[in-house]
């Protein structure tokens, strides 16, 4: 039968061709750039908008002063920019939003892609905790870090240049005086920031270690209870989070320069800028630029200098949240690399092995299993039962050789397998259903009201690993799989449930393929092949190194009980 | 309203109260001092304007709202940071105390779950700082640039009030819808956690039964559901404040109009130029109230969240160990799971000092929830608790659980021992951790859950247990994640360093049991 297999090409996880990968972040950049851009755009137009407004608003007051007239089309105008403003920056929003939320679903598409289709063991290399944590988190942080913030960037450049040029209509002079303080005011940054950085940084430190020893503390109460330490650890923790804040009150005064500076030269500025246009107006100084200026002139001057300095401010605000999209998007990068993976076993009309090689347990005898009937993986602890069964079902990529698929449909009974919630006659459905769990002696249990109307919540977290498996193997049993595998279907079980469940498999294995990773004699007894990895291992660890992956059979092979 | 009860933060309300004014009264007198230099400057009067005074009182205010901004974030800062010592300390405390934590399985241990409840921890803390302060120093600059309308142009406050009354409802409205979004999304987020969290324990099941893709999908649509919910509050956010963004030079435009209307020109209209540029600056102080209204939102609801973890402030009283180790007598109690449901047979022993009982029975059958209930943690429902009462049980046992968590500290500090070191050595070395602990730097190495396998996890666990002076010890399942040949061993040394007190064990394991002086099959 081996040899009349036809013997294509194996779909190996290597043959995919390897897609030249963008980095997470360009990625995201390039799917987003287009309504990033456009954003930008609006967001452009609403400052436009809004520094029109102002202008309208300083012409309408000027002209009502001086000309003692009211100018009706400046008030048309005005409405005009409030409009204009208004619906721009709601558009943008909107823009904004629909796009972050487009890159929000492709980081998801990568999380869906390493823990639902990538090899198991590329996402078993992550800590579950965490990746649960991040799943919540760097989609959003990610999405904002390549549109809005970027955005909040550009606008603190581009509204500045935007409000200095339109100031530079009525007076270049004073759009030179706010263009040199520029500078002097980044200058001032970097100095405070120099003199900060170092201790802003002791002071970050400090806060995640502070906020890690809460965390930590609420994490470990219910041991503190047990342990009669909840005192001591309060104690501690009262004391830790008052040294914080001594500790704290010191940082920020100096911490705080930086927004200090920003709020002295906007204040200083528009006090400066009143000053010298009022000297002009008086004629008491002929400073260029400041003299000679209608009084509509001046005031558009003063109401241009707030917009000069409020894009900064935002950008300053969004510091932190830059800080932590950068770290964001550079830790997508281990996500981004996960590719969906193929079933590595090889189409076949039945089950089997071919030269497989586990890396755990070594190389495994070709073998053609029946379309029904038990399978029994069998040899001590360690030795590569459970690697074989994964093997088989095509969770995991042997180390070469392949194993041979015949189903299409499979199911999996293990003392740690997913469930889902509801009733015990929605998991294990259908008459099929019934008899499974009456015959694993679930229906008997009392923590299901001995009823199918029992309920377990969702994942099963409080059942035993023994009724997890039985309700697994119900599960199983009432699907419509062609194979089932189960690992070690009669472990963590007292003997009388034991012998019912192998009863029950032995029953299933007349219409089934049921293939069992078990150190129960009893069981594998039942078998009709036996696959004994114990011998294998033995034999293995004699020949020193493996050979080809073809090893002799074990002495446990026999057709039928 | 409480932060007006409150000394540091009325300092910190006064600084920022104070820069809002000098703020707003900045424009306004710069506009008000241009108009009028302008209108001297037209005629003979120019030489002899008063210069230096409006000039001195723009230079002042300037320096004013500088300074006082930078008092209103200090003050601000350390008051919420007062606030967030006194609220995380309490916080501890009080969840020490609620029967939920000793009751059910401890989510908290888990990361998604820890980081939620941490998210909605900060939400409390800092409300103060990002919703009040803003909106009272608002309120405030609002109140003071009203009255000068008051005094110049009052006839546009009636349509000022209409805008204003119209500004904060839709806003108001906004940001509540915005709060119940990010509402909406934060219980995706936790499902999609949850979930996801499942189904990455059961990974190789998933995929033996050929359905991970789908299943992790469905988490995955939760996760999805989430974001768009999140970027609906964005969005909404963002409307909220584009509009209150146009109620600041609204303003100012009705005072412009209104002192046109009534015929307020030339020198007339300075007084309404004050009022008009006071109220287009306020604009800018209007615009995070929308933000302050969320914070608030979310803050009320993180209170909400928390509160099902501080429900019963009774604080049980601190007793010391009695002298005695007490007996222990259980008689025909019907066992049952957390859910309450009756679990098997009744169970009947008593456990003296000096004669350890094992509990012995597969698991599932309620071993671990007869300990609980035992230790004090869960209710005693049948008749009088063998230790006097709940509270009488919690300070004489040391429960010793069997998902004994690990605290990131030194090992000196996870033995919670006051004992001299060599007892503590004396505890390792039983526990056979003593080369693991002087391989990791001795007993002020750090240890963290994750550096320490199960095994070794569950042997400080019981090196804990070999410390205690409790005069009652109640272990669940001493031997789990230890060798059969380990666990025996381990055991039997803590049973002979503690064999002065009272001690029950439960186990699954008959030769576990065999080291008790009395076996109880459930």
């Amino acid at each position: 039968m081996a040899q009349s297999l036809p013997l294509r090409s194996r779909p190996v996880r290597s043959d995919v061709p390897p897609t030249t990968a963008p980095s997470a972040a360009s990625a995201l950049h390039a799917m987003s750039r287009r309504a990033r851009q456009c954003a930008l755009g609006l967001h452009l137009v609403a400052k436009a908008g809004r520094i029109g407004l102002a202008l309208y608003l300083a012409a309408i007051a000027a002209h009502m002063v001086v000309g003692q007239t009211v100018q009706v089309p400046a008030i048309w105008g005005f409405l005009a920019c409030v409009i204009l403003s208004t619906l721009t920056t709601m558009g943008a929003e909107r823009i904004t939003a629909d796009a972050e939320r487009a890159v929000a679903d492709k980081v998801l598409d990568w999380f869906a892609c390493l823990v639902g289709s990538a090899k198991v063991a590329d996402a078993q290399a992550f800590d579950p905790g965490d990746l649960c944590s991040r799943l919540t988190r760097h989609p959003a942080a990610a999405a904002s870090a390549v549109i809005s913030i970027q955005n909040t960037k550009a606008m603190s450049s581009l509204g500045m240049v935007m409000a200095l040029a339109a100031m530079v209509v009525f007076s270049w002079q004073a759009a030179l005086l706010l263009a040199l303080g520029l500078p002097i005011m980044v200058g001032f940054f970097i100095l405070v920031g120099g003199l900060t950085k170092r201790r802003a940084e002791l002071q970050e430190a400090a806060l995640q270690r502070l906020s890690a020893s809460f965390a930590e503390r609420i994490r470990c109460l219910p041991t503190l209870l047990s342990c009669h330490a909840v005192d001591r650890e309060g104690a501690r923790l009262t004391q830790a989070l008052t040294d914080h804040e001594a500790r704290s009150e010191d940082v920020l005064k100096v911490a705080f320069l930086n927004a200090g500076v920003l709020d002295f030269f906007s204040s200083l500025t528009i006090a400066m800028l009143a000053v010298f246009l009022g000297l002009g107006h008086l004629g008491l100084a002929q400073v260029p630029g400041f003299y000679g200026l209608t009084l509509a002139q001046s005031l558009s001057i003063l109401v241009l200098a707030p917009e000069v300095f409020a894009p900064l401010r935002r950008y300053a605000e969004a510091y932190h949240a830059a800080a932590e999209g950068r770290a964001t998007l550079a830790s997508l990068e281990t996500l981004v690399k996960a590719r969906p993976a193929l079933d590595p076993r090889l189409p076949a009309g039945h089950a089997g092995t071919r030269g497989l090689v586990l890396a755990h347990g070594g190389a495994v005898p070709d073998r053609d299993f029946p379309d029904r009937g038990l399978v029994a993986l069998t040899g001590p602890s360690g030795c590569g039962k459970t690697s074989l069964l994964r093997a088989l079902a095509g969770v995991d990529e042997p180390l070469a050789g392949h194993a041979l698929s015949a189903d299409h449909r499979r199911g999996w009974a293990a003392a740690d397998a997913w469930l889902p919630g509801g009733t015990l006659d929605t998991i294990a459905a259908g008459p099929l259903g019934r008899r499974a769990l009456k015959a694993t002696g679930l229906l008997a249990e009392p923590r299901f009201g001995g009823d199918v109307a029992g309920t377990i919540s969702l994942g099963g977290p409080d059942l035993s690993g023994g009724q997890r498996l039985r309700l697994s193997l119900a599960r199983a049993v009432a699907s419509d799989a062609e194979t089932i595998y189960a690992d070690e279907p009669t472990a963590k079980l007292d003997t009388v449930t034991a012998a019912a469940i192998r009863a029950f498999l032995r029953e299933v294995a007349q219409d089934r393929l049921v293939i069992v990773a078990t150190h129960d004699p009893a069981l594998a007894a039942m078998a009709t092949q036996r696959i004994d990895l114990g011998h294998l291992a033995a034999d293995h660890l004699r020949r020193g190194r493996l050979e080809g992956g073809h090893l002799a059979c074990g002495s446990g092979d026999k057709e039928t009980v | 309203m409480n932060m007006l009860r409150d000394p540091r933060w009325r300092i910190a309300l006064g600084f920022s109260i104070a820069a809002s004014l000098a703020s707003v009264l900045l424009v306004g007198v710069s506009a008000w001092f241009l108009g009028a230099v302008a209108l001297a400057g037209l005629g003979p009067a120019g030489y002899a304007f008063a210069f230096h005074h409006p000039a001195a009182i723009v230079r002042l205010l300037a320096l004013v709202r500088t300074g006082a901004k930078y008092g209103e974030r200090i003050t601000g800062h350390s008051a919420a940071l007062r606030d967030q010592t006194r609220h995380r300390a309490q916080l501890f405390r009080q969840m020490a105390d609620t029967p939920e934590t000793r009751a059910t399985g401890w989510q908290l241990s888990r990361t998604d779950r820890l980081q939620s409840f941490l998210d909605h921890v900060e939400q409390v803390d800092f409300a103060q700082l990002r919703s009040a302060l803003p909106t009272y120093a608002a309120a405030g600059a609002m109140l003071v640039v009203s009255l000068m309308t008051l005094a110049t142009v009052p006839l546009a406050l009636p349509a000022i009030f209409v805008l204003g009354v119209l500004g904060a409802i839709i806003s108001a409205r906004l940001a509540s819808r915005a709060a119940h979004q990010s509402h909406t999304a934060e219980a995706a987020w936790r499902s999609a956690a949850e979930e996801l969290g499942q189904q990455l324990a059961g990974l190789v099941a998933l995929e033996g039964g050929n359905e991970r893709s789908a299943r992790v999908g469905e988490s995955i649509a939760h996760a999805r559901r989430a974001e768009q919910a999140a970027s609906q509050a964005r969005a909404t956010l963002g409307t909220a404040e584009a509009i209150l963004g146009m109620l600041g030079p609204l303003a100012a435009a009705v005072v412009l109009g209104t002192a046109a209307l009534t015929d307020r020109l030339g020198e007339a209209a300075l007084p309404a130029l004050l009022a008009a540029f006071a109220w287009l600056a306020l604009g800018e102080l209007i615009l995070p109230l929308a933000r302050a209204r969320y914070a608030q939102h979310r803050a009320r609801r993180a209170t909400a969240g928390l509160s099902q973890w501080t429900q019963s402030p009774s604080s049980p009283p601190h007793t010391d160990h009695p002298v005695h180790p007490p007996c222990i007598e259980v008689k025909d109690l019907p066992l049952r799971n957390p859910n309450g449901i009756a679990l098997g047979p009744v169970a009947s022993f008593t456990a003296r000092p000096g004669a350890p009982v094992a509990i012995l029975g597969p698991s599932g059958c309620g071993k671990t929830t007869l300990l609980k209930a035992l230790a004090g943690w869960t209710p005693w429902t049948d008749g009088r608790h063998p230790l006097g009462s709940a509270t009488a049980a919690r300070v004489t046992c040391h429960l010793s659980l069997h998902d004994a968590a690990i605290l990131d500290g030194s090992v000196r500090d996870n033995l919670f021992a006051t004992a001299p070191d060599e007892e503590l050595w004396a505890a390792l070395e039983a526990m056979e951790m003593t080369d693991r602990i002087k391989a990791a730097g001795g007993l002020d190495a750090r240890l963290t859950q994750d550096r320490l396998s199960l095994g070794e996890a569950r042997r400080i666990a019981l090196a804990r247990a070999y410390l205690t002076p409790a005069p009652v010890l109640l272990l669940d399942e001493p031997g789990e994640h230890l060798s059969k040949d380990q666990a025996a061993r381990t055991l039997a040394r803590l049973l002979a360093a503690q064999r002065d007190r009272t001690l029950v064990f439960v186990t699954h394991d008959e030769d576990l049991a065999a080291l008790a002086t009395q076996r109880v099959p459930l």
